[in-house]
């Protein structure tokens, strides 16, 4: 499965909807869409359709920290459960959907 | 001015009352040297009459005949005086009784409308007391650099803006820096970007003028974590002080402590594989700080075809010794079940074996028999928290809650009374509900009332009727003991369903092996493969991602390092499950590479760990090969 990366761009906010797995191949194109998203007050990441995120992933991420990317995860996803480990979550505000 | 006039003006009564009574010695010489008058308090302080030494050249006069050289170095001072020169210098001078006064001495000429010089001004004051305190201070100085210099503790000094001040040569050592390096630092540099938010609830701290110490990671010069045990203060002129010494291996012992208490642990609980077929889920999650792993404990007992023995338990201690006392309470509860002993008649045994062990006082058990023919379970707790039976059912005509609580037949720990007889009670079992037995780590949270905390782990049950045990274990381990915890958690999940019910299958699936080039774009591709390889394999969504994850971050992990990004090479998984247990072995022709922590592939590993039972990476000059096993119970 591909990645698919929409960016919507209001006044206040940017929202990106990503779809898909995010890995090792495909995170050049998660980074890019991050470091192209326009600067607004919030930048907000829905998560709820990734199925896989992997470390390559987190790094993207951990990259983009100063931009205070809000989280929106689907309840129960492994998604989760990465950011836990990985300590994203404590970093990052996360909302569960 | 002549001679006479000087005496005149010194008669004026104004005059003499300054000049005698000022502290400092005073007088007035004659160009020559010669000694024309001086105030009481010189003449006091060399305890000499004014006519001794009045009309003699000054040198010779008592304040200096005692000290050796004095007299010619005055001399040629006078000179140089009568000369126009204002002579001043700090001057030791001795007493008669040999004592040494250091003075502010000076010699200052005075001249006439032609420039002449008509009288010197003598002047001297006791400056011993300050030099002695300058001294003492200097000293005092001295004494704090050479602490700052010589202590073995690093030593830092920052700003308010977190820019490194100063670092004792201990600290730049320890850090891999010079001097020069550490201050153009900030503290930012050297601390974990995930520890950053850490700095700000410090800085509050200390403000609020409190003393803290702490573990930080610190970024060495290399590039390299170590980790330092430090105590913060504000020193009195508004820098913020941290000590601290590299305790590194110290935190690498602790962490080998707790790995040890954690298999030794481990190693003591049943493997339940055996028991999938009667619907059962266990976990067992350590706590994450490593004095407070082992003691937690779980088991299940088949006693015949009908009859299910199940109890959780919490030894009081931490650690190895914790671990160690769990493992005979447990062996010795299930030799007491095996026999035949109902759950009250268990705990009332198990009483007097755990009086003779050390360190078994107090422990807690909760012990359950289910016959599933009567369709009841029979229990007795030794003050452990009641187990949650989830109806399988909402209530709706009523307004009772969907579970009830196993509290009937609460008595005191273990070991703590001599003669108890255990209360026993007995619930029913509704087709399709669930019995929860769980140690307090899994509803003792902060901040939260553990009415509140069952609440939450009853509507799990209730939101879980219609997957399995395993999975139900996976959500309550999920949403309860996800974050970071601080006690150890462990649970047992019995499903009750009607015994005519359809018979569980066993966990299998057909071994695969798959090679493929090292290449990213396969792991795509390969995802998808094993997705539908653990969906045949009959494992949980909730694992089967926990799997991909764990095996994904492997597998990009060997492409990348092992083979270089080299597509002629190619990478190995092979899959295997037996009895609930999944076996992954990924293989490649390089070096294993162990990554640092904070990075993209130290963070991968970090998942990998966490999310299956064991990692085992086995690397020779042939290539790597990295072992995963995670135990999975049927959906």
């Amino acid at each position: 499965m591909s990645l698919d990366i929409s960016t919507a761009v209001a006044d206040d906010v940017v929202t990106l909807v990503v779809r898909g797995e995010i890995d090792y191949a495909s995170a050049p194109q998660f980074r890019l869409a991050l470091d192209d998203a326009p600067a607004r007050n919030r930048l907000v990441l829905d998560l709820t359709g990734v199925e896989y995120l992997d470390s390559a992933g987190v790094k993207v991420l951990y990259d983009h920290l100063g931009r205070r990317p809000e989280l929106v995860v689907g309840a129960d996803a492994i998604i989760l459960r990465v950011l836990n480990i990985t300590g994203l979550r404590d970093l990052l505000p996360v909302s569960e959907k | 001015m002549p001679r006479r006039d000087l005496r005149e003006l010194l008669e004026t009564e104004r005059l003499r009352v300054i000049f005698d009574g000022t502290y400092e010695y005073i007088g007035f010489l004659a160009p020559d040297g010669t000694l024309l008058e001086a105030n009481r308090a010189s003449l006091e302080f060399a305890g000499t009459p004014r006519e001794e030494v009045i009309g003699r050249p000054f040198w010779e006069t008592v304040w200096f005949v005692h000290t050796p050289g004095a007299p010619e170095q005055l001399r040629q001072a006078v000179a140089r005086a009568a000369a126009g020169e204002t002579f001043r210098t700090e001057w030791a001078l001795r007493r008669p009784s040999g004592e040494e006064v250091v003075f502010d001495f000076s010699l200052r000429p005075v001249l006439d409308e032609q420039g002449e010089v008509i009288l010197i001004i003598p002047e001297g004051r006791d400056i011993t007391d300050l030099k002695l305190a300058e001294e003492a201070a200097r000293h005092q100085e001295l004494r704090y650099q050479m602490l700052f210099e010589r202590a073995t503790d690093g030593i830092w000094l920052a700003d308010q803006h977190g820019r490194f001040v100063d670092a004792n040569p201990a600290a730049c050592r320890m850090l891999g820096y010079t001097r020069e390096q550490h201050v153009a630092l900030t503290v930012d540099d050297v601390v974990r970007p995930e520890d950053l938010p850490r700095l700000g609830d410090l800085m509050s701290e200390l403000a609020a003028g409190r003393q803290v110490t702490d573990l930080w990671d610190i970024r060495r010069a290399d590039g390299s974590y170590i980790s330092i045990e430090l105590s913060h203060a504000y020193t009195p002129d508004g820098l913020w002080q941290a000590t601290g010494r590299d305790v590194t291996e110290r935190e690498r012992q602790r962490q080998s402590e707790h790995e040890v208490a954690e298999v030794l642990q481990r190693s003591l609980l049943p493997t339940m594989s055996e028991l999938d077929a009667w619907r059962l889920a266990v976990r067992y999650e350590p706590a994450v700080d490593v004095l407070e792993v082992g003691g937690d404990w779980y088991d299940a007992v088949a006693l015949d075809s009908g009859r299910l023995a199940v109890a959780v338990g919490d030894v009081v201690g931490k650690g190895a010794a914790a671990a160690a006392v769990m493992g005979q309470l447990r062996s010795a509860a299930r030799a007491l079940l095996l026999q035949g002993h109902g759950p009250a008649e268990m705990l009332t045994a198990l009483d007097a074996f755990a009086r003779r062990i050390p360190g078994a006082r107090c422990s807690t058990v909760f012990c359950a028999l289910i016959d599933q023919a009567t369709a009841t379970v029979r229990y007795s707790s030794a003050g452990h928290p009641p187990a949650i039976l989830d109806k399988g059912t909402d209530n709706k005509s009523q307004n009772s809650r969907p579970y009830v609580l196993l509290d009937g037949a609460q008595s005191t720990p273990l070991a703590v009374l001599d003669a108890v007889r255990r209360p026993q009670a007995t619930m029913s079992l509704p087709p399709g509900s669930t019995l929860l037995l769980y140690t307090d780590g899994l509803v003792e949270r902060r901040g939260q009332s553990i009415d509140v905390a069952i609440d939450a782990a009853a509507a799990i049950l209730a939101g879980a009727r219609a997957v399995s045990p395993a999975e139900c274990a996976d959500r309550l381990a999920a949403r309860l003991i996800g974050r970071a915890h601080d006690d150890d958690v462990a649970f047992l999940i019995y499903r009750h369903l009607p015994p005519d019910g359809p018979a569980p299958e066993t966990l299998a699936a057909e071994p695969v092996a798959l090679t493929f080039p090292a290449d990213l774009d396969e792991l795509s591709g390969l995802r998808a493969t094993l997705r539908s390889w653990f969906a045949q394999a009959r494992i949980g969504l909730v694992a089967a991602n926990e799997l991909l994850h764990a095996i994904g971050e492997v597998t990009s992990n060997a492409i990348e390092h092992g083979s270089r990004l080299d597509p002629s090479r190619t990478v190995t998984i092979s899959l295997a499950c037996d009895d609930g247990v999944v076996r992954a072995v990924v293989s490649d022709s390089g070096r294993w590479i162990e990554p640092a922590a904070d990075t993209g592939r130290g963070r991968g590993l970090r998942m990998t760990r966490a999310l299956v039972d064991d990692m085992t990476v086995s690397a020779t000059g042939t290539g790597t090969t990295v072992y995963l096993t995670k135990r999975i119970a049927a959906s």
